[in-house]
């Protein structure tokens, strides 16, 4: 389990999280929702342990993330920031093996299984630069796959993917919620949150304002206190849409 | 080691012997008889100037592959970007120092000044790089060109407190000595410059060598490498004192020879995988290779005077710069 206590985050000398208190399981997609600049990022950062808390604590198991050697860290926690730009234009096969760095060993297999779960077999010589925006999300993520980390977390993996590769992209999350992974992801689109995502945290200005179940989380008076937005859910549960009326 | 050590190793094996036969007294090993002083311009004068081409050049190469890699910059060069100048301005203050430094030191002190000037000049270029990459968030063109700029500033600010000192110098004949280094040459080179360098160089590409693996995760950016693990902190240490090392000997034996970490890194990845870590051997080699050969060339033209190595690599290096940024605008680099 992933947890944070009393966690306070800070950066560029200004709290971007404040007193946040949440318990993630694996197995499970948790989405980190909120209005821009409500600290999504900074949180996932801090849950990846790549943001040291200024007060409190994020525990992977009971053991404090600050605590441990950075390699223990990488191998269990693999992290996705919103769409880096790749510095080199290697081929997809050598981006994907950056994935076992934390591991210091080939970990063909892994490497072979990323490739397989994200169906890039087929891109594998290509170079980065030569791919579409939805391969190039695979590739990202399959590097982060190979290497087989307890808990995934991403910065908006969706943006800038069309409907489909979106759909794709969650499809693939999902499996490995499934495989027993934890899955967090910080997501912009509220509809992709409520019809696919296990739990939710809403943020807002630093502070977590609900979390539980998408349609608890989620309710209309959450979302006119997080996004002064008065909306509402239409559709059945699962293909739910978001009617958004006045401010 | 990869297919491009060995291509680079292969030419080297090439180069090497065609070097010593090369100069103002041409060696043909199938002659009947050789000049009289055969043995000793080779043992003496071309053998020592080789291997120092060799080690000055394999120090720039991989130093140039490191600093691309750690800056995620192609165009960062230990000349462009002002390590060799800080380098050679801590030369110039070891003259400064001069009565003051303890005879025992003395004969050290121009190395390790210039040591610690390419080592300060590192650590200032990734104090700049990391504040930009923070301010520069989302914004990657806008990366590469502060870096550059950054770098391009170290090094201006470098050659102009170099320039300051040398007008200012108490012992007014070692100028143009001092000018006539700072060009880059192995001209008169001997032994001793090679048993200062050759260590020092070798020391510092296994530093670089250590940070090989830290480097590959950068390509991904500073966050998503810190989640594969790398520590920053250990990542600059490795660069301060491998980017010092390498560039430093060399500077501190043969003045600024600029555009070598520029150049090679670019020829070498095509060969591989891309990765910094498969740059750093190979561009060691290639590095040798290329001064080597600049070296032999300058020696063997016509002019009444040697031409300068520094400038003849600068000659060469200017328009290949151009020509990376002409193909960064298209988008292909």
């Amino acid at each position: 389990m992933l947890a944070a206590e009393n966690l306070t985050l800070m950066r560029g000398g200004r709290a971007v999280v404040t007193g946040l208190a949440a318990q993630i399981e694996p197995g499970q997609i948790t989405a980190i929702v909120g209005p821009n600049g409500a600290g999504k990022s900074s949180l996932l950062l801090g849950l990846a342990g790549l943001l040291v808390p200024a007060q409190g604590s994020v525990t992977l198991d009971g053991q404090a993330l600050a605590s441990l050697h950075p390699r223990a860290r990488a191998q269990a926690i693999g992290y996705l920031p919103q769409s880096p730009d790749i510095a080199w234009d290697v081929a997809v096969e050598a981006l994907v093996a950056l994935g076992r760095l934390p591991w210091r060993d080939r970990g063909a297999a892994a490497i072979e299984g990323a490739l397989d779960a994200l169906a890039l077999q087929e891109l594998r010589q290509r170079p980065v630069s030569q791919l579409s925006g939805g391969e190039r999300a695979r590739v990202l993520l399959a590097r982060v796959l190979a290497g087989e980390p307890k808990w995934i977390l991403t910065d908006e993996p969706l943006a800038a993917l069309d409907l489909a590769q979106q759909l794709s992209l969650v499809a693939h999350l999902k499996a490995c919620a499934a495989a027993g992974q934890g899955v967090v992801v910080v997501l912009h689109d509220l509809g992709i949150a409520m019809n696919h995502a296990d739990r939710l945290l809403v943020l807002k200005d630093g502070h977590l304002i609900a979390q539980g179940s998408p349609q608890v989380a989620l309710a209309p008076d959450v979302i006119a206190q997080g996004w002064q937005v008065n909306a509402r859910w239409i559709g059945e549960a699962g293909a739910q849409a978001l009617v958004a009326g006045s401010r | 080691m990869n297919r491009a050590s060995l291509a680079f190793a292969g030419l080297l094996t090439v180069l090497l012997p065609l070097s010593l036969l090369a100069g103002r007294v041409w060696i043909d090993p199938f002659a009947a008889a050789l000049p009289d002083n055969a043995g000793l311009i080779l043992a003496e004068l071309r053998l020592p100037r080789a291997v120092l081409a060799i080690t000055i050049g394999a120090g720039l190469g991989a130093a140039g592959a490191a600093m691309q890699g750690y800056l995620r910059n192609p165009l960062a060069d230990p000349g462009l970007f002002g390590i060799a100048p800080m380098a050679a301005l801590g030369a110039v203050a070891s003259f400064w120092l001069g009565t003051a430094i303890p005879p025992a030191l003395a004969a050290w002190s121009l190395p390790l000044m210039a040591l610690a000037g390419a080592g300060l000049g590192m650590a200032l270029l990734a104090l700049i790089a990391g504040r930009t990459s923070h301010d520069a968030a989302g914004g990657a063109g806008g990366g590469i060109a502060l870096f550059t700029l950054a770098g391009l500033m170290l090094a201006s600010l470098a050659g102009a407190l170099t320039a300051l000192a040398i007008t200012l110098a108490p012992n007014p004949f070692a100028l143009s000595e001092i000018v006539l280094w700072l060009n880059g040459a192995l001209t008169d080179r001997s032994w001793r410059e090679v048993a200062i360098a050759a260590p020092l160089t070798l020391a510092g590409i296994a530093v670089l060598a250590l940070a090989a693996r830290s480097l590959d995760a950068l390509t991904l950016g500073e966050e998503a490498a810190r989640s594969m693990g790398m520590e920053p902190g250990r990542l600059l240490a490795l660069l301060v004192v491998g980017v010092g090392l390498t560039v430093g000997a060399g500077v501190a034996v043969a003045g600024i020879i600029g555009f070598v970490g520029l150049v090679v890194p670019h020829l070498v990845r095509p060969l591989t995988d891309r990765l910094p870590s498969s740059l750093i051997l190979p561009s060691a080699l290639a590095g040798a290779c290329l001064v080597l050969a600049a070296d032999s060339v300058v020696r063997v033209l016509p002019f009444v005077t040697e031409l300068r190595l520094g400038i003849a690599l600068s000659l060469i290096g200017a328009p290949f710069f151009l020509w990376l940024l002409l193909r960064m605008r298209r988008g292909r680099l």
